[in-house]
C-alpha cells in the first residue's frame, strides 16, 4: 500500500474546520483542509461576535487547550465586554464584536501559514471507503486524495436551501454554492440525516441609520481579552453597539404579511431554534409585548455595514424594509442584504462517538453545524476535539475525553451523543450541572495541562500559567496572615469580628475594593490573580454541595457498554428503551442514563445483563 | 448499586395495602413455594399442576397444627404466574393482625420478606410483565417512585403525589425565572422581584412542612404504634390484653386465660397495627415497687406512643398506683378504671384523683367499656382523623427525602436572603427538585429550558 497523501483531511474551512485542521497539524500530523474558497476561511456567516453567555466559557476552554478562536478574536475584536456582571462570576462571560473581514483574514493567514497543513480549494463530492473505513476523499475535479481520517465540518452547506419570502435558492451561505454530492454519499453509507432551519437578520447600511435615536452600548475598559496568548494590549478604540426597539406599527406590518413569510406559509419544514426566533415568531408568540429590542452591531472598522441582531426574518425583502422603517433610527434605512432563513442537512449526532468519530464509518469524523449545533464556539469546540481524537486514533493512543465536570466542552459532546436535537443545539450555562466550577476564570486551571500534554500548548504559555498558580498561593498566604473585620451576625446588631483575610473572602458582604488588605492584595498580585482566588474561595462550599449531589451517578461513567450488543435481546427493557439504546448506542452506562426516556430501571436491567455477560 | 438478590429464594409480601379492608392478599413466590406453604396449609399437600389457579379454602395452622386463620389459597406453577415462578397467593381476612400473623409464619418457615419492587423485578426479568410496565419496574427497583406506585395501588392517584408534584412544579417555574435571568440576560427578560422569589420559596417551604407532619400517620400505618399497659399486678392487665386480642376477630384460636408467653401482641384498631405490651415485669414485693421493675417499666413506657394506666376500681387509687402514675412524665396516658363489673366499697372520684386526665371505666371480663377504650386510643394516636385520601408520607425513606427537600429549600432561602446570586440559589433549588424527584419522578435540565422558552421571548 502506498503512503497516503495526508494523515488527516478536514472538509470545510469554517470554525470547526479551522480548529480541527490546526490541532491535527500542530500535533505533528500532515493535514489538509479542503475548502471551496480560500478566502472564506473563518468567515462569520451569522452575527459578527464571538463569546457570550456559556459560549465565552467555551472559547476560554478552547484557548486553554491550545485552540485558535480566542487569539483570533483578541486580534480582530472591535468591542469587548463581560456579560452578567450583576451576577456571580460563575455565570459571567466574555463577548466581543468582531471585525468580520479582519477575523476571517486572521484565520486564513493562520491556516495558510501553519506548517504541516495544506489548503486545497475544491469541493468534496465523494469519500473513499476501504473495508468499511474512511480512507480519503474525491474532489469535484475528479482528484482522489488518500488519508487516514476525514473530518467533515461542512456547516450548513449540505443541501442548503435559502428562503427569502416565498423565493427559494439552493445555496450554502448566501452567494456560495451548496454541497450536495457528499450528503448523498453519506446516506448511502447508512448515515441518517435530518433537516434543521436557522435564520439571519438583514445587514444594514450604517450611513442611513440615525444613531442619535438609539441607546448606546459601549465596551468595557480595559477590554477583557480571551486568550492567554494575548499578552500585550492592542491599541484601538472600542466600537459602539446601539439598541433600538420595534413598535406596534412594525408588528402590524409583520402580522399583515405573515402569509408571505417562508416560515409561516409552510415552505420551511426544518425546525428552527427557540432561542433565536424570527421576528415573525416574536410578534406572533409574544403578541402582548409592545416592543422588541434590536441591536445594531457594527460589522467592522472599514465597513459601514451593520448587523441587526434580533430581526431574523424570512419575509420578502420589501416587507422587511417597510417594517424596519417604522423603527426609531431606521426611518431612512437601506438594506445591503435582506434577512433570510436557511434549511440544511445535518447528521443527528447520536451517530458519532464521544470522540466525534462516526459509529457507522470508522475514520470519518463529524464536527460543528453538521452535528446539529449552532454557534461558532460550539463548532470550534467540536472541531478541536475531533482533530485531537483523529490524531490520537491514527497514533493508536487512547481517546481524549473531557467529562461534564471538567468543561463545557465535555457537556457539549456528552449532550450531543445522548440527546436528540430537535433544534440547533446551543450551549447554555444551565445545561452544565457543574456550572459553579466551569468558570471563565479557571479554564486554564481545568484544561491547560491537558492541552500541554497533547502538544497543543507551548511551554512558555504553560510557564506563565504555573506562575499564576504560584502567585495565587502567595496571595493566599498573604491574606491568611492579614486580618479583616466583618459584621458578626451571631452577635446581632452592629458588632464586628476579626478574621483572617482568606476566610474573609467567603463573606459576600465585604466590598473588596474598600478593604485595605484586599486593595493591597490586588495591587501586589494583580486583579486577575485576586479574582481567581476570590472566586475559588467564594464557591468552594457550594461546589462541594453541587458535586455531591451529582456524584451519585458518576460510578456509571466508567461502566462501558460493548459497541456491538443487541439490546433487543434484553428481556425486561421496555420498548422505548430498546429503541433508544439501539439508536444511540451509548458507550457507557453514564451516557445511557442521560438519554431521555431511559429510566433508572432500564439502567438496572443493563447492569444485570452486562454484569452477567 | 444494589447487591444482587438471590433469585432462588422464596419471597413473600402483602400485595394489598395495610389498613381497613375486608380482605388481604399475601403473595409467596419462588421455586418450591407451594411445598413450603403446605407446611402451614394442608390443602396444598399433594397437589398437581392440574390444580393450578384453583381456589382452595383452608386454614393456616400453627406449629402445633392448630388453625390460626381461615384463608383462600391459590397455587400457581411456573411459568404461569405473576412472577413466572411457582407461587402461592393467600387471601386472608383484612386488617393488619391477620396479615401479620401469616407473614410471621411464612418467615419462620424460611421465606424472606421481599425487597421493595422485588416481585415486579422477578416478573419482568422473567419476561412476564408487559414492556409498558417497565417504568413501574424502574421505580420499584430503585425504590424511588415508590410513593407514586403506592398511591396508584391505593387507587387514588395520590393526594400526596399531587401535593409534592405541585411543589415541584412551582420550584421548576421559579428555577426557570432564575435561570432565564442568568442565561438570557441580554434578552427581553422581565426581572423577577426579590420578594416574589422569597415569597414563593416561603410558601413552598410551609407546604413541605405540612407534608412532613403527615409522617406520623404513614409511619403508624406501616410499622404500627406501640402501647404499654401499666399497672400493679392483679389489676387486670392480662385480661385486658386478652380482651383486646379476642375481639380482634382475625385471631380465632386464642382463648382467654391461655395467653402465650410473650407479653406483646399485635392488635388492629381502625386498620392500624398496634403492638400492645403488658408490662408484666412490674411486680410488687412487700409494700414497695421493685426498683428493677420500675426501670423496665420506664423503658417500656419510653418506647411507647401511648400508655394505658390501669387501676383496680375495687382497690381504689393505692399508694403503689400513685408511685406508678408518677413515672409517666409527659407521656400520653389513658387511665383505665377496671373491674366495674364488681361491687366497690370505695367510691373513686376520678376527676379529683386524675384532674384533666382521660379516664375510662371498663371491665376486662365482660368487655364493658371496650369500645370507649378503642375510641380513646384511636383519638389519642390521632388515628381517627386519618383517611386514606390524606396526603401521607408512608415510609422512612419518603420521610427522609421530603425532609432533605425541605432542609435544602430552607437553606436556599437563607442564601437568597443573604444576597447570594442566582447561580447559588439555583444549586439549592435544583437539589430540592432532586429530592422531590426521588418521591415522584425525575427532572432534567431540558425541563427548565423548555419552561424558559415557553415563557420568555428570548433571542436577540
Amino acid at each position: 500500500m502506498r503512503e497516503p497523501d495526508f494523515e488527516i483531511i478536514v472538509i470545510g474551512g469554517g470554525h470547526a474546520g479551522i480548529e480541527a485542521a490546526l490541532a491535527a497539524a500542530r500535533m505533528g500530523m500532515s493535514a489538509a483542509m479542503v475548502t471551496m474558497d480560500k478566502n472564506a476561511i473563518g468567515r462569520m456567516s451569522c452575527n459578527p461576535a464571538i463569546g457570550g453567555l456559556a459560549k465565552g466559557q467555551l472559547v476560554r476552554e478552547i484557548d486553554a487547550l491550545g485552540g485558535e478562536m480566542g487569539l483570533a478574536i483578541d486580534n480582530t475584536g472591535i468591542q469587548f465586554r463581560i456579560l452578567n456582571q450583576s451576577k456571580g462570576p460563575a455565570v459571567q462571560a466574555r463577548r466581543a464584536q468582531a471585525d468580520r473581514e479582519e477575523y476571517s483574514k486572521f484565520m486564513s493567514r493562520t491556516v495558510l501559514d501553519q506548517s504541516n497543513l495544506e489548503v486545497i480549494e475544491g469541493q468534496v463530492v465523494d469519500l473513499i471507503i476501504e473495508n468499511g473505513q474512511c480512507r480519503g476523499v474525491i474532489l469535484d475535479s475528479g482528484e482522489k486524495i488518500d488519508c487516514g481520517a476525514v473530518i467533515v465540518t461542512a456547516g450548513t452547506f449540505l443541501n442548503g436551501l435559502i428562503h427569502i419570502g416565498l423565493e427559494q435558492t439552493r445555496a450554502g451561505r448566501i452567494g456560495e454554492p451548496p454541497a450536495i454530492g457528499l450528503t448523498r454519499r453519506l446516506l448511502s453509507l447508512g448515515i441518517e440525516t435530518g433537516r434543521l432551519k436557522t435564520g439571519t437578520p438583514p445587514r444594514l447600511d450604517g450611513r442611513t441609520i440615525d444613531f442619535s435615536k438609539c441607546e448606546i452600548q459601549p465596551g468595557d475598559d480595559p477590554p477583557p481579552y480571551f486568550s492567554n496568548r494575548t499578552l500585550n494590549p492592542r491599541n484601538f478604540e472600542q466600537a459602539l453597539c446601539h439598541l433600538t426597539y420595534t413598535n406596534e406599527n412594525t408588528h402590524r406590518i409583520i402580522r399583515d404579511n405573515l402569509n408571505s413569510s417562508a416560515m409561516y406559509s409552510g415552505k420551511i419544514t426544518g425546525i428552527g431554534p427557540r432561542y433565536c426566533p424570527s421576528i415573525e415568531d416574536k410578534v406572533v408568540r409574544f403578541s402582548e409585548r409592545p416592543r422588541h429590542q434590536l441591536f445594531l452591531e457594527p460589522e467592522g472598522i472599514n465597513t459601514t455595514e451593520y448587523y441587526l441582531n434580533g430581526f431574523s426574518s424570512s419575509l420578502p425583502g420589501t416587507i422587511q424594509l417597510e417594517a424596519l422603517r417604522t423603527v426609531p433610527g431606521l426611518e431612512k434605512v437601506e438594506m445591503n442584504r435582506a434577512g433570510y432563513a436557511i434549511e440544511y442537512d445535518y447528521f443527528p449526532p447520536h451517530q458519532v462517538n464521544i470522540t466525534m468519530e462516526s459509529k457507522v464509518v470508522p475514520g470519518l469524523y463529524f464536527a460543528g453545524q453538521v452535528n446539529g449545533t449552532s454557534g461558532y464556539e460550539e463548532a470550534a469546540a467540536q472541531g478541536l476535539m475531533a482533530g485531537i481524537n483523529a490524531v490520537l486514533k491514527i497514533r493508536g493512543e487512547e481517546p481524549f475525553h473531557l467529562t461534564r465536570s471538567e468543561a463545557y466542552i465535555g457537556v457539549l459532546l456528552d449532550d450531543l451523543v445522548t440527546k436528540s436535537t430537535s433544534e440547533p443545539y446551543r450551549m447554555f450555562t444551565s445545561r452544565a450541572e457543574y456550572r459553579l466550577n466551569l468558570r471563565d476564570d479557571n479554564a486554564e486551571d481545568r484544561l491547560l495541562e491537558k492541552g500541554f500534554a497533547l502538544g497543543l500548548v507551548a511551554g512558555g504559555i504553560r510557564e506563565n500559567f504555573l506562575r499564576k498558580l504560584e502567585s495565587m498561593a502567595k496571595l493566599e498566604r498573604f491574606l491568611r496572615d492579614s486580618r479583616v473585620k466583618i459584621p458578626d451576625l451571631s452577635g446581632g446588631g452592629d458588632s464586628m469580628r476579626v478574621i483572617n483575610g482568606f476566610e474573609g473572602l467567603k463573606n459576600p458582604g465585604i466590598e473588596f475594593y474598600q478593604e485595605p488588605i484586599y486593595k493591597e492584595g490586588m495591587l501586589r498580585f494583580g486583579r486577575e490573580i485576586f479574582s481567581m482566588l476570590a472566586n475559588e474561595v467564594r464557591y468552594d462550599g457550594y461546589i462541594k454541595r453541587q458535586n455531591s449531589r451529582i456524584g451519585r451517578m458518576r460510578s456509571l461513567e466508567g461502566f462501558k457498554i460493548p459497541a456491538i450488543i443487541d439490546f433487543s435481546g434484553f428481556k425486561g427493557l421496555k420498548k422505548e428503551a430498546t429503541e433508544k439504546l439501539s439508536r444511540f448506542r451509548p458507550e457507557t452506562l453514564g451516557q445511557a442514563s442521560r438519554i431521555s426516556g431511559i429510566t433508572p430501571g432500564d439502567i438496572t436491567v443493563l447492569m444485570v445483563y452486562l454484569g452477567r455477560g | 448499586m444494589k447487591s444482587e438478590l438471590n433469585p432462588n429464594e422464596i419471597i413473600c409480601a402483602a400485595a394489598t395495602p395495610p389498613g381497613k379492608a375486608a380482605l388481604s392478599l399475601i403473595r409467596v413466590s419462588g421455586p418450591g413455594a407451594i411445598e413450603l406453604v403446605s407446611g402451614m396449609a394442608i390443602s396444598l399437600r399433594n397437589i398437581s399442576p392440574g390444580d393450578a389457579r384453583r381456589l382452595l379454602r383452608d386454614y393456616i395452622i400453627d406449629n402445633d397444627g392448630n388453625p390460626i386463620d381461615e384463608v383462600t389459597l391459590i397455587p400457581y406453577f411456573a411459568p404461569k404466574s405473576y412472577t413466572s415462578e411457582e407461587m402461592v397467593e393467600i387471601i386472608c381476612h383484612g386488617g393488619f393482625a391477620s396479615t401479620r400473623v401469616i407473614i410471621d409464619r411464612l418467615i419462620r418457615l424460611g421465606v424472606r420478606p421481599a425487597e421493595p419492587g422485588e416481585f415486579t423485578k422477578r416478573a419482568f426479568l422473567g419476561g412476564r410483565i408487559s414492556l409498558s410496565q417497565a417504568e413501574a419496574v424502574a421505580a420499584a427497583i430503585e425504590a424511588k417512585s415508590e410513593l407514586a406506585l403506592k398511591a396508584a395501588a391505593r387507587n387514588l392517584k395520590g393526594e400526596l403525589y399531587r401535593k409534592i408534584d405541585d411543589i415541584r412544579s412551582t420550584i421548576r417555574d421559579l428555577l426557570a425565572l432564575i435561570e432565564a435571568e442568568i442565561d438570557f440576560s441580554e434578552d427581553e427578560i422581565d426581572k423577577t422581584p426579590f420578594d416574589n422569589i422569597a415569597g414563593t420559596m416561603e410558601s413552598e417551604l410551609s407546604k413541605s412542612n405540612a407534608i412532613l407532619e403527615s409522617y406520623d400517620f404513614g409511619r403508624g400505618l406501616n410499622s404500627g404504634y406501640k402501647i404499654a399497659i401499666v399497672g400493679r399486678a392483679n389489676v387486670g392487665k392480662s385480661s385486658l390484653l386478652n380482651l383486646l386480642l379476642r375481639r380482634d376477630r382475625a385471631i380465632v384460636t386464642d382463648i382467654p386465660g391461655t395467653t402465650r408467653d410473650t407479653l406483646t401482641e399485635w392488635i388492629d384498631i381502625d386498620g392500624f397495627p398496634i403492638l400492645i405490651t403488658d408490662t408484666a415485669g412490674l411486680r410488687e414485693s412487700g409494700d414497695s415497687v421493685e426498683r428493677i421493675g420500675q426501670i423496665r417499666t420506664r423503658e417500656e413506657i419510653e418506647k411507647s406512643d401511648l400508655a394505658l394506666f390501669m387501676i383496680d376500681r375495687t382497690a381504689g387509687f393505692t399508694i403503689e398506683d400513685k408511685k406508678i402514675f408518677a413515672i409517666f412524665d409527659d407521656k400520653p396516658v389513658i387511665v383505665l378504671v377496671n373491674k366495674i363489673d364488681l361491687e366497690s366499697e370505695k367510691p373513686l372520684d376520678t376527676s379529683k384523683v386524675f384532674p384533666g386526665q382521660e379516664v375510662i371505666s371498663i371491665s376486662a371480663i365482660t368487655g364493658a367499656g371496650l369500645d370507649s377504650l378503642k375510641n380513646a386510643i384511636s383519638s389519642a394516636l390521632h388515628i381517627d382523623s386519618f383517611s386514606l385520601d390524606s396526603a401521607v408520607l408512608a415510609t422512612e425513606r419518603q420521610y427522609r427525602a421530603m425532609g432533605k427537600a425541605r432542609d435544602t429549600l430552607a437553606r436556599g432561602l437563607e442564601e437568597l436572603r443573604a444576597n447570594r446570586s442566582g447561580e447559588i440559589v439555583s444549586v439549592f433549588l435544583r437539589e430540592t427538585l432532586d429530592h422531590l424527584g426521588e418521591l415522584v419522578g425525575e427532572t432534567t435540565a431540558d425541563d427548565i429550558l423548555n419552561k424558559i422558552f415557553a415563557r420568555f421571548c428570548v433571542g436577540k
